[in-house]
């Protein structure tokens, strides 16, 4: 319909799977071996930025293998801290496309009903 | 799909949740236990530990994004402290009282790492819930 409110909504989908991922590493913060996980999608998705709203949609952001993570005694590279800050920030992310996605139906609401 | 992105992950926080309470009430039994010469069995109490792993999440096509599973609760056989109690109706006939083998100090630590791990899944958790109310805000246009 719109090439933002696609933009958009992959930026959702994306935080989404993030926020899913990051949980997951949070429920696996003792689990030994466990090698933390994360969601590669911004660069993917500037590529196609560049090229047209064709190839936005077929950005898929991937799950990969955090292996530069340090490991701990058991193995197992999930920090505490650092999962609840990406948390903090994707979950910020996700807002914003939230919200901008909201503003832009909102516009179309008005040109709709011809209301201020 | 709709609950990758309606509700992100709050299946894999409740099961950490659930598994650090577990860990918590075992570690619980363990300090509880600290003094304890005598089990069901007659021998003196051995501490346990949970075994934790990855659940699957085969159904999504994503692998592993399936939270955690307490696959086990094993008993530490490692032997326990050595007291001399040779009153006590367990001592062995030198005298000697096989105390158990939980340390508390140690097990302080590890409740306080589960309680902190549940603390950042619950965290979690709730990050998800206000995720998915600003999508539904998306419809009613707040």
């Amino acid at each position: 319909m719109n090439e933002t409110v696609e933009i958009l909504g992959k930026l959702m989908d994306a935080t989404a799977l993030r926020q899913k991922v990051l949980s997951n590493n949070l429920a696996n913060a003792n689990t030994p071996g466990y090698i933390r996980k994360d969601v590669e999608f911004s660069a993917a998705l500037a590529d196609a930025l560049d090229d047209g709203v064709d190839d936005i949609r077929k950005v898929q952001p991937e799950v990969i293998s955090d292996t530069d993570a340090p490991l701990d005694s058991r193995g197992n590279s999930v920090s505490l801290q650092k999962e609840m800050g990406e948390i903090a920030q994707n979950a910020l992310l996700y807002d914003f496309a939230a919200e901008m996605t909201g503003q832009k139906f909102n516009l179309l609401r008005k040109a709709i009903s011809g209301t201020k | 799909m709709s609950e990758i992105t309606l509700m992100p992950g709050v299946n894999i926080s409740a099961s950490g949740l659930d598994a650090e309470s577990r860990r918590m009430e075992v570690i619980a039994n363990n300090v509880a236990n600290a003094q304890t010469t005598r089990g069901p069995d007659g021998k003196v109490f051995q501490r346990k530990d949970v075994v934790f792993g990855q659940r699957l999440d085969a159904a999504l096509g994503e692998g592993e994004l399936g939270g955690v599973d307490v696959l086990d609760i094993v008993a530490d056989t490692s032997p326990g402290r050595q007291v001399y109690r040779p009153g006590h109706p367990d001592a062995n006939a030198d005298g000697m009282l096989e105390m158990p083998n939980v340390n508390s100090v140690a097990e302080m630590v590890d409740m306080m790492s589960a309680s902190r791990a549940f603390e950042a899944n619950l965290s979690a958790m709730k990050t998800s819930r206000t995720m998915a109310a600003k999508a539904l805000g998306i419809m009613s246009g707040k």
